[in-house]
């Protein structure tokens, strides 16, 4: 087993969007695209290209724009969630946090979610309620389940 | 059918964005992490720029039963990690991937002033590139690339605000979609994405057509992006034989472009035969 690696045949890095039944795959193509799976995410994934044109100090505090990483890792999570089939999820609220992170806000009714993509890529979630927190923690790329039952939480009063 | 005797369709201003020409190839067993570089080496001069990505899946016509289907998500064993080398040129629109079982040559639209090379200056390259790799393949005896897959993709993008004005505008571009074939009482789509197969001629190939909304990430442009694929395996490895494969790959490709496309943009475009 020394001599062995582990290779997986598709990686989380998937680069497109799939369609919903199908697994993520790669593409050889090297236009930069992002996929749109509907009008929601598309004003997601618009809204979070235009932080990377933040300049510096955009907060007058001195703040950097949000890293490459931290972009990359806002669009991917907007691909998983749009994944998870939440087509009438009210657009997220998209701002750049100091320190170089981009944070989704939604707010449906008194419940609250924010995600928060650290430069760094990973994630924080905040979960409140008539503004007070109920739960926070780290969000994991694998989590699908974690992601459903957040957005489900918070689309329950959507519908 | 193809027409070999017609004139190949072509337009002054074609909406293309980036060509693809590539083989696969049964993997090269000797060709470990280090014959990377030891090839970048080889073409360092027009191509100074590096970058490692994953693997790409092996994925094969198959004209039994039923259509082509990826691998499933697994995990394996291996005796070394796959990869994915890229080199860049200079200029950052040509680029040369390769790994253990596949060789592809992009060319890709960057700024406004990128003019699409045309076909017959890229399967020169193409050609050329793909004897510099096999003539470094024998130097280091890595072995002999068995060609299984040969395959032309072109990318084309329908501009937001140029082509049409929103995501739902599809049948301005695609024929197959015009605004005759409506019903009385659907409204406009919202969102329009496509996904159909064509067999090539003689069962050599296969032609896959992809319309999808985009947004480009550099300037978040909106657009419909239109992706033709032709794949299949040529009558042997040999580079002729290849290289018919190519031109038999781009011949369905833009016939197949013009047929789905409408009179109305082929004129935008400009189509001159």
């Amino acid at each position: 087993m020394s001599n062995q690696a582990v290779a997986y045949t598709s990686t989380q890095n998937a680069y497109e969007y799939p369609a919903r039944s199908e697994a993520p795959v790669l593409m050889h193509h090297w236009v930069d695209t992002v996929p749109v799976a509907s009008y929601w995410h598309r004003d997601a994934v618009k809204a979070t290209l235009q932080l990377a044109a933040l300049p510096h100090n955009w907060d007058t505090y001195g703040s950097l724009p949000p890293t490459a990483i931290a972009i990359k890792g806002a669009i991917a999570l907007l691909a998983h969630i749009a994944k998870l089939g939440f087509d009438d999820l009210p657009s997220p609220n998209v701002v750049p946090v100091p320190g170089g992170g981009v944070q989704f806000e939604w707010l449906v009714d008194t419940r609250e979610l924010e995600l928060e993509i650290r430069p760094d890529g990973s994630v924080d979630f905040l979960k409140s309620q008539a503004g007070e927190p109920i739960e926070e923690g780290q969000v994991s790329f694998g989590g699908r389940a974690q992601l459903q039952s957040l957005l489900s939480w918070l689309a329950a009063l959507a519908l | 059918m193809t027409e070999l005797k017609r004139p190949l369709p072509a337009f002054e201003n074609p909406p293309v964005i980036e060509t693809v020409l590539g083989v696969q190839f049964a993997p090269l067993e000797s060709f470990t992490i280090p014959c990377f570089g030891l090839y970048w080496q080889r073409i360092r001069g027009r191509y100074p720029v590096q970058e490692t990505q994953p693997a790409l899946t092996r994925i094969l016509e198959d004209f039994g039963t039923r259509l082509p289907v990826r691998p499933p998500l697994g995990i394996e064993l291996v005796s070394q990690p796959e990869v994915r080398c890229w080199f860049i040129d200079a200029s950052s629109t040509e680029l040369i991937q390769v790994q253990r079982d596949r060789f592809i040559r992009n060319w890709r639209k960057v700024g406004d002033g990128d003019i699409y090379p045309r076909y017959e200056r890229l399967k020169p390259q193409f050609e050329h590139d793909w004897a510099v790799f096999c003539a470094f393949l024998r130097e280091f005896e890595l072995g002999s690339p068995e060609v299984n897959q040969c395959e032309v993709t072109y990318i084309n993008h329908f501009e937001i605000g140029r082509e049409l004005d929103a995501y739902g505008e599809a049948h301005k571009v695609i024929r197959l979609l015009s605004s005759e074939a409506r019903s009385e009482f659907l409204p406009g789509p919202e969102i329009v994405r496509i996904n159909t197969t064509y067999m090539m001629a003689d069962k050599k190939g296969r032609l896959h057509v992809e319309l999808q909304p985009v947004i480009r990430r550099h300037d978040a442009r909106e657009m419909l992006q239109l992706t033709l694929t032709a794949r299949g395996r040529p009558a042997s490895s040999r580079p002729k034989d290849v290289l018919e494969w190519f031109d038999m790959g781009h011949e369905w490709i833009v016939r197949g472009f013009t047929d789905l496309t409408t009179e109305a943009m082929h004129r935008l475009w400009r189509r001159t035969s």
